[in-house]
């Protein structure tokens, strides 16, 4: 298939930008340290410090998609694009994924070395279950990040609602901290949005390696990702039609 | 009187560093890179009387740029001495800096998103004006340069040209008495270049500084300057009265002739064909021989002339004959 | 003094010359700030104190930390193109001029998301109940120190320039730190890291004795914290000048 030799071509180009990858690297395992010393102080076990290294290992292995899509968008380039035998978006998701694999590679080796030296083990069945979880939660990112690089097409600048999709995520799916230190309404808005099982869902299963929360998070999130993919399709069908009126 | 610039044996070295390929290497860098010496500007001396013009022209990276920017107190030479205005320029950079100028062709100094105005009012605070001699100084740059309609267009509206214009004025808002031009002209088209070269070149009478002025432009050199300094691999190659140059090495122009016709013929002594195409002939004038306005009449009498351009030979091409000829 | 408060005109004149930015950049940062506040408040809600740290501590801190950031960034965000700058040459018209290069190169820019950080830190100082006769004096104090230390910090990071070349991307992330040090609880850290960042990065004069000065007067603390932006500039100014004589103006041969 055409789309997994883009995967793989954007996975060697991401390897070439090392530099990049080690500088989120660093920052990442800063985070971890504050943190395990937060909750050192907290009397707390390591399963919090594990915690926060699943969620920042793929919020910071995330491609700025968006921010590709919207310069295509700005300079035109989706015009030409789409004449290719490949679906634009298709290729784009697919330079986002491929990308993103490299770094969670990288990240999750760097990372999980950082937390393993700072708190000791993992509960390795809690690891287990989250680890494919937290790979489908990226790919649904990937593609939410698809959607806000679209809207380009109707309101030019992307980065407010960037912006404002990123603190929601960071808010109500518990980057820092497991969400259930909020008080009990809050918990229940956030798992009424995707947000929650996008980070907490999944991640949780540090504290509770339950396969039954798994089968759950894993059921929210094909819903939310099948939910979004169909959006992400109509979005773009719009915009093609928008291309089709105004020529690009 | 003393000199206006003098220096002596001047030189630059910059150590550069050599990033190797592979980890190995890369670590190697890190800790003890590998470099190497490059000498920019190699045992350079002349000296410029008050209210001279003088161009300081060669190819690019022959060194003019790093002797222009050692003499405005930007860089510390590795050698010799320099006087500016009696002054060393890198030990008493901020005592000269109010009586020097500096134009920088490829950086601007005007603030991007603000009308000109509003850097010359700072500028004025920078150089310790008082509002009442900024505002009739500025009142007579602003008429000799035409720049009046300029003042309240923010400066990222402005064409290349008028940003050019803006950008000598504030260079010369402090009336210095000596003014660094680095490639003033470069990047602008032929009639903004014309309009730069008088302007600077009028100032200069007008106002007795001395101009210094960096290029590898030809015709910055003919229209502004009386006398020119050629520099190359760093070291000074010539230097002689713009009037000398004129008899030698740049007695040719190249013009280009655009017509209805197919093909002319012009027969004039010292013109050569050195190209010729269907509606286009590109001559070689030897200007000693015959003067470009002979040829160009010539050239309305045997054709319907469409086009014509005059250009002057490139830099390259001048150091070229003057290496040949020393 | 005159030219540096015309630099300081200019510089917040062409800020404000893109009003639709300006307004945006200052309040997305507001609401940053209030979301991320918001996120540590939540988890005082579930724990009470961290060893001694409590929720008006982080309050405090946000706001000390916010004023003292945004001052900074809205008189001399210059400093975040320094390492650039020194890289390819943007330093020559400066140094052909009669002032001061490394002032006039800080305060050549104004950061609009700066004025979103002084709002939320003077407000969060309010909300603190610092800002009463008694307290508005340290409350200027902290800020400025602050903002001497994060500029100092910002001029040390990308002097580094001089000796390394390009080094904007490691030269932010520098700065990055230091603001995510000084926002946590500083409680937590001890030992190795307690020591740097009360050194190379600084986050403990910035944040955490300011805190302290808020909660508990103490002139010793006062000196510590005034003393440390008075060395910091010192030191940036120092090295900056060391470095200058090294600058190439962008002169690069391969």
């Amino acid at each position: 298939m055409k789309q997994v030799a883009i995967v793989a071509l954007a996975a060697r180009h991401a390897l070439h930008q090392r530099g990049e990858v080690l500088f989120r690297g660093v920052f990442y395992i800063a985070i971890l340290l504050i943190f395990a010393r937060l909750w050192q102080a907290l009397g707390a076990g390591g399963s919090y410090v594990w915690y926060i290294a699943l969620t920042e290992w793929i919020v910071l292995s995330m491609p700025l998609l968006s921010v590709d899509i919207e310069e295509d968008v700005r300079r035109g380039d989706v015009a030409y694009a789409i004449a290719r035998p490949v679906s634009y978006l298709h290729v784009k998701i697919a330079e986002g994924l491929g990308n993103g694999l490299v770094r969670l590679l990288i990240l999750g080796g760097l990372g999980g070395l950082a937390a393993w030296l700072l708190t000791g083990t993992p509960p390795p069945r809690g690891l287990l279950l989250s680890l494919p979880l937290g790979t489908l939660a990226f790919s649904i990112l990937v593609l939410s990040q698809a959607a806000i690089g679209l809207s380009a097409f109707w309101i030019g600048d992307t980065a407010p609602l960037f912006w404002i999709w990123q603190k929601l995520l960071f808010v109500l799916g518990g980057l820092m901290f497991p969400i259930d230190v909020y008080p009990q309404w809050l918990q229940r808005a956030a798992y009424a949005t995707p947000f929650a099982p996008l980070l907490h869902g999944w991640a949780r299963l540090m504290f509770d390696p339950d396969p039954a929360l798994a089968a759950r998070t894993a059921a929210l999130l094909l819903f939310w990702g099948a939910a979004l993919a169909v959006f992400v399709a109509w979005l773009y069908r719009r915009a093609l039609a928008i291309m089709d009126v105004n020529g690009g | 009187m003393s000199p206006a610039i003098e220096i002596s044996n001047l030189r630059k070295v910059f150590r550069v560093r050599e990033r190797p390929k592979g980890l190995r290497g890369t670590l190697r860098y890190l800790v003890n890179p590998p470099t190497r010496d490059v000498a920019a500007v190699d045992g350079v001396s002349f000296t410029i009387e008050p209210g001279e013009r003088v161009a300081f022209v060669g190819p690019n990276g022959a060194g003019k740029s790093t002797t222009i920017k050692m003499l405005a107190g930007i860089l510390h030479p590795t050698a010799g001495t320099a006087r500016v205005l009696g002054l060393v320029p890198w030990g008493d950079r901020k005592r000269l800096a109010y009586r020097i100028g500096a134009v920088f062709g490829q950086r601007t100094q005007l603030w991007y998103h603000l009308p000109a105005k509003d850097t010359f009012a700072l500028l004025a605070r920078v150089y310790d004006q008082d509002e009442a001699t900024h505002r009739h100084r500025l009142g007579e740059l602003v008429d000799a340069f035409g720049v009046g309609k300029l003042l309240e267009t923010p400066v990222r509206q402005l064409s290349l040209g008028e940003r050019m214009r803006c950008e000598i004025v504030a260079s010369l808002l402090h009336a210095p008495q000596v003014l660094f031009l680095d490639e003033p002209t470069i990047g602008l088209d032929v009639t903004a270049k014309a309009v730069i070269r008088d302007l600077v070149r009028d100032t200069s009478r007008r106002d007795g500084n001395t101009v210094l002025l960096t290029s590898h432009d030809t015709g910055d050199m003919e229209r502004v300057c009386d006398r020119v300094l050629v520099i190359h691999n760093g070291r000074l190659l010539l230097d002689k009265p713009i009037a000398d140059l004129r008899g030698t090495y740049i007695r040719r122009k190249v013009v280009t002739l655009l017509t209805a016709e197919e093909r002319i013929a012009i027969a004039l002594p010292g013109v050569t064909v050195v190209e010729e195409a269907s509606h286009r002939t590109v001559l070689e004038v030897d200007v000693e021989q015959t003067p470009i306005e002979a040829v160009v009449e010539a050239a309305l009498k045997a054709s319907r002339l469409r086009d014509l351009t005059v250009e002057d030979p490139p830099m390259e091409e001048i150091v070229q004959a003057i290496y040949a000829s020393a | 003094m005159r030219h540096l408060r015309a630099l300081l005109l200019t510089n917040l004149k062409a800020s404000l010359a893109q009003r639709g930015a300006f307004w945006a950049r200052a309040v997305f940062m507001a609401l940053n700030n209030g979301i991320m506040l918001a996120i540590w408040l939540l988890f005082f809600l579930r724990y009470d104190s961290v060893r001694g740290w409590r929720a008006a501590d982080t309050l405090s801190i946000y706001g000390v930390c916010a004023t003292a950031f945004g001052l900074a960034v809205v008189l001399g965000h210059g400093v975040n193109d320094l390492a650039r700058r020194i890289h390819e040459g943007g330093l020559d018209a400066l140094l052909t001029q009669p002032k001061d290069v490394l002032l006039q190169c800080v305060g050549s820019k104004s950061e609009a998301s700066g004025w979103g950080d002084l709002f939320t830190g003077i407000v969060l100082l309010g909300v603190g109940g610092h800002l009463t006769p008694a307290g508005i004096p340290i409350c200027l104090v902290t800020a400025v120190s602050g903002a001497v230390i994060f500029l100092a910090s910002m001029v040390l990071f990308h002097s580094v320039a001089f000796w390394l070349g390009d080094t904007t991307v490691v030269s932010r992330q520098a700065v990055h730190f230091l603001l995510l040090f000084s926002l946590y609880p500083s409680t937590i850290f001890g030992g190795w890291l307690k020591l740097l960042l009360f050194t190379a990065l600084p986050a403990g004069f910035i944040g955490y004795l300011p805190v302290d000065l808020l909660h508990r007067f103490s002139w010793g603390t006062l000196l510590a914290v005034a003393g440390a932006a008075v060395a910091y500039a010192g030191i940036a100014v120092a090295v900056f000048r060391f470095g200058l004589r090294r600058y190439q103006s962008g002169s690069r041969f391969a």
